[in-house]
Order: structure tokens, then sequence, then C-alpha cells
């Protein structure tokens, strides 16, 4: 199953880039009291999981909805601070929606770039001479591929 | 180049690969483990306290061997005479004959195989 393609150019920038991931569905869960068995953090613009875990929840699943309506940055569909709602008591019984967010634009630009500096650095550390980058990336859960023309 | 310049740039690329992998998969929970380019392959395996082993090799060993390989030297080599010896500090490079004769010994014993 193919979940992304980048096509990159001889400088590292990113030319294309097509995402067919659409498992992205989300997962509600509805907290009764306050604390939650979550520690969220907002550093990167979403407020995103940064410890623990509840359900289907983990690291890495950003909240994308709250009492079933879709937040924008970090703030919930009324113009309040979700991290505030979440840490006031009176709000609970709560319920969030988590979700794996897309890639933004710029976050694709730098993924791109990203792997050039990693692809051209392979061919660098060599044990062997004359090698070229890398051709595969294998990870727990996915498979990267490279060509290069 | 000069070795400690290739420790470090080794090491800064394990680090980006890690990031790199925990940013583009598709799952939320996913570890680097190998990569290769036309003539080697560069294994990563990582322990849950944080100590990785690294291992270069061609590409006519598969990928599940070195990670077997590696698993074992976690288990063989560095909990029995590195771990286990209280003289050596974890915290800064293996001073350990010992250490350097089992890993000798246990890669050539890999590689008869």
């Amino acid at each position: 199953m193919i979940y992304s393609v980048f096509i990159i150019n001889k400088a590292g920038g990113r030319i294309y880039d097509e995402d067919f991931a659409h498992n992205r569905q989300g997962e509600e869960i509805t907290f009764p009291t306050h604390p939650i068995p979550l520690v969220l953090s907002s550093d990167t613009g979403k407020v995103m999981v940064k410890f623990g875990a509840s359900g289907n929840v983990k690291p890495g699943h950003s909240v994308t909805a709250v009492n079933k309506q879709p937040v924008s940055g970090l703030y919930t569909a009324n113009d309040k601070p979700i991290l505030d709602v979440i840490n006031d008591p009176a709000s609970y019984p709560l319920t969030i929606t988590f979700g794996r967010t897309k890639a933004s634009a710029n976050e694709k630009l730098m993924l791109a770039s990203i792997f050039h500096s990693l692809f051209a650095i392979a061919a660098q550390i060599s044990p062997v001479e004359q090698s070229s980058g890398i051709k595969e990336l294998h990870t727990e859960k996915f498979t990267l591929r490279c060509f290069q023309t | 180049m000069s070795k400690d310049e290739e420790n470090k740039l080794v090491y800064g690329m394990l680090h980006s690969l890690k990031s790199f992998v925990g940013r583009i998969s598709p799952d939320t929970s996913d570890a680097f483990q190998s990569y290769q380019t036309n003539n080697y392959r560069l294994t990563m395996y990582e322990t849950p306290s944080g100590v990785k082993f690294v291992m270069n090799t061609s590409l006519e060993l598969p990928l599940q061997a070195t990670r077997d390989i590696l698993h074992s030297l976690y288990k063989e080599v560095y909990v029995e005479y590195a771990v286990k010896n209280h003289m050596l500090s974890l915290q800064t490079p293996i001073n350990s004959d010992l250490f350097k004769d089992k890993l000798e010994a246990f890669i050539h014993s890999k590689m008869r195989e």
C-alpha cells in the first residue's frame, strides 16, 4: 500500500508530493472527570499527545475536535484555548476527538530537504568506496524507496 | 575523515533519521530500523534504555538476520561484558580489552555462519 510520494529536485527542494494515506479517522473519547490520563503539549501549533495513552490514542495524535466541534490550531470552535478547556474541571464530562493530522505544506518541504541531506550523508559515511545515496529505508511500520535519476 | 568526525556524522545522521521517520510515518509510533544504498546496509538496534547499536554490512546479508545479530550482540556481549562490568562507566567510551575481544570473537563466529 502506497502512503505517500515525494519528488525532490537536485537542490533538495520538494517539487511534488502526494499523500494517499486516508486512515486518519479520529478516535473519540469522552472523559468523565478531570484530570485525563494524557500529557498534552502545544509547542507544534497543535495540541498533541506527548505522553500517556487512552484507548487507541497514543503520543503523536493531535486534538481534532472538542465536544464534536472541530478545532482550529490551539483554539476550540468557540475561540477558547483548548488547553484551558481541558484543564478546567468544570468542562467535564468532555468529549475529545484525537487523530493524526496531515503534514502541513511547510512540513512537507522540510521533510523533503531533510531526506535530501540524509541521502547525501549516507553516501559519504559509506564503509565501502563509492556508494550511492539511500535506496531503501526500513522502519517498523513502513518502507521508503528512493529512485535517483 | 577522522574517526571522531565520522562518529559525529553518524550520530547526527541517526538522530535526524529517527525524527524524520517519526514525522513521515503514517503510523503514530514508529522507529527507524535500517537503510541501504547500492553497496551497504546500515542497521540500528535501539534498546528501551536508549543504547543504540549500529552495524554496517554488505547487502548479501538479509535484513532480519542483521537485526537478530544486533539483538544477540546486545544480549551476549554488551550485557555480559559491558553492563555487568562494574569497572566500566557506560557514559564514556568503553575501554575494556575483554569487551573488545569478546566482541571480535562474536562477530567472527557470526561471519563463519
